[in-house]
């Protein structure tokens, strides 16, 4: 009776350790298996990640080659041209030519100058605009924006303060995406009405756009954003920047942010 | 189950004990403390082993147990070690109480309870139970981190690994080890073969710390 009962002792000792044993070999796949699953969904995330920068850097780098072949173009196009026919005018200024012709020669010669010292002008303006440096992000927007109210198709209004505490090369980012947004709306949105409200908060500046035109959804801006789009992103990430896209009833409203770091913290 | 083969899984348990320390050894240079830590602990079995099996051999069995539960702190202690050098979430004074508490007990089990000359079940038991905890808590914190590595690369995963297999394998031998020893041998040795499947689990400790000490920990 003893006996028995002894080997049943060490028969239940036997079944609980190869039990226990199971059940432990059973712990450590689980967390295998588990820790395997976030393993590759982390390799995923970062999968999209370095493909998401990708983008935006090759977004960055065609938006330059765009900006250097138009700039190559109006140099071309029409400094070029410009310059070729001012040195055709002073080549046929001779010692023979009578006063007459010599001064209708010279006052063709100056007039195509001047359109050259123009274009270039224009030129430079289009790279960096003056009234940024001088007057301000909000005066720069205004200014391109009463440029591009020639039609009366469409009303484009801004508002927003005289003046915003921003570092220059922010002030410039923050233009150039107003731009890429105006060129955007003008191109493809079909809107009657664009408009801008620019305000800062602390050290972050936010620029509400809203057109009533036939809108972008707000996956476009996740999914195959265009260029001009990307573009925008690109610059904003620079700026520690975000992009959201609300969803609108009629037309497209886009909500802009920035981190940018006051002048007074340099 | 014969005695020959007991005998033979018994010897190979003491064997499996090298692996460990021939790795550790070969790969010290690149060993971060907390794997040096585990060579000495696996240098400690290895020669608390060897100890209790000369002294069994000569028939000194009372002295054989005394040896095995000095060895029980001393891991108790080295393990534990390893984990608070592992995880820095486990360096506080809530854990050095419990370390404390549980040597304190080993020493009272030792002198009053269980008493020198038998094997001191209680203290087996608890720090089985600790290590458990031990490890089930680094496998948690392994799946907080930020970044994931591959498992395989993390010498304290291995540890967790080998730790969880034996001391749950063995939690329920320890809690019931003075009833084994006590049994007579007409139950047909099947008492043995129990000690045998502790040292079949301890071989796959030993394996698990040679994986251990092979890896190149991030330092």
């Amino acid at each position: 009776m003893a006996e028995s009962s002894e080997i049943t002792l060490v028969e239940v000792v036997l079944v609980g350790m190869l039990g226990m044993f199971l059940l432990s070999l059973g712990v450590v796949s689980f967390f295998i298996v588990y820790q395997r699953r976030l393993l590759r969904q982390q390799e995923q995330n970062q999968k999209m990640q370095e493909e998401y920068q990708q983008n935006l850097l090759r977004a960055s780098v065609e938006s330059q080659e765009k900006e250097r072949h138009r700039i190559a173009e109006s140099l071309h196009d029409e400094i070029g041209a410009l310059l070729t026919t001012t040195t055709l005018h002073l080549g046929q200024i001779k010692p023979s030519l009578n006063e007459e012709t010599l001064k209708a020669r010279v006052g063709t010669s100056v007039d195509i100058i001047s359109e050259t010292l123009q274009s270039v002008r224009q030129i430079s303006h289009d790279l960096k605009p003056p009234v940024l440096e001088t007057l301000g992000l909000v005066a720069a927007i205004r200014s391109l924006i009463s440029k591009a109210n020639v039609s009366d198709e469409t009303e484009i209004t801004c508002e927003g303060p005289d003046e915003l505490i921003i570092p220059s090369d922010e002030s410039l980012g923050l233009y150039r995406i107003v731009q890429e947004l105006l060129q955007n709306a003008l191109k493809h949105a079909q809107a009657s009405q664009i408009h801008f409200a620019i305000r800062q908060t602390g050290s972050s500046v936010f620029i509400d756009y809203t057109d009533d035109g036939v809108g972008m959804k707000a996956t476009q801006l996740n999914g195959d954003a265009g260029l001009g789009l990307r573009n925008i992103e690109s610059r904003l990430n620079l700026m520690e920047g975000q992009i959201e896209a609300v969803d609108a009833a009629k037309g497209t409203h886009l909500k802009i942010k920035t981190h940018a770091k006051t002048e007074t913290d340099d | 189950m014969s005695t020959e083969l007991i005998e033979f899984i018994r010897y190979s348990s003491t064997g499996s004990i090298l692996i460990p320390l021939v790795v550790g050894l070969v790969n010290y240079r690149n060993l971060v403390k907390m794997q040096k830590l585990l060579l000495f602990l696996v240098a400690a079995a290895l020669l608390a082993d060897i100890f209790a099996l000369t002294l069994y051999k000569f028939k000194l069995i009372s002295y054989n147990i005394v040896v095995y539960n000095f060895y029980t702190l001393i891991a108790f202690n080295l393990l534990w070690f390893i984990y608070k050098e592992s995880i820095p979430k486990l360096r506080n004074l809530a854990t050095l109480i419990i370390q404390i508490a549980i040597n304190l007990f080993g020493v009272v089990n030792f002198i009053f309870i269980e008493k020198w000359n038998s094997f001191n079940s209680n203290l087996m038991v608890a720090t089985s139970i600790s290590f458990l905890f031990l490890a089930v808590f680094s496998f948690r914190q392994i799946l907080q981190q930020i970044q994931y590595t591959r498992l395989e690369k993390s010498p304290i995963f291995w540890i967790n690994t080998g730790v969880i297999i034996y001391y749950s394998g063995t939690l329920i031998l320890f809690l019931l080890s003075n009833q084994i020893n006590s049994i007579s041998k007409s139950a047909n040795n099947l008492h043995l073969a129990v000690w045998a499947l502790n040292s079949v689990f301890n071989i796959i400790l030993m394996s698990a710390y040679s994986f251990a000490l092979w890896q190149k920990a991030a330092k």
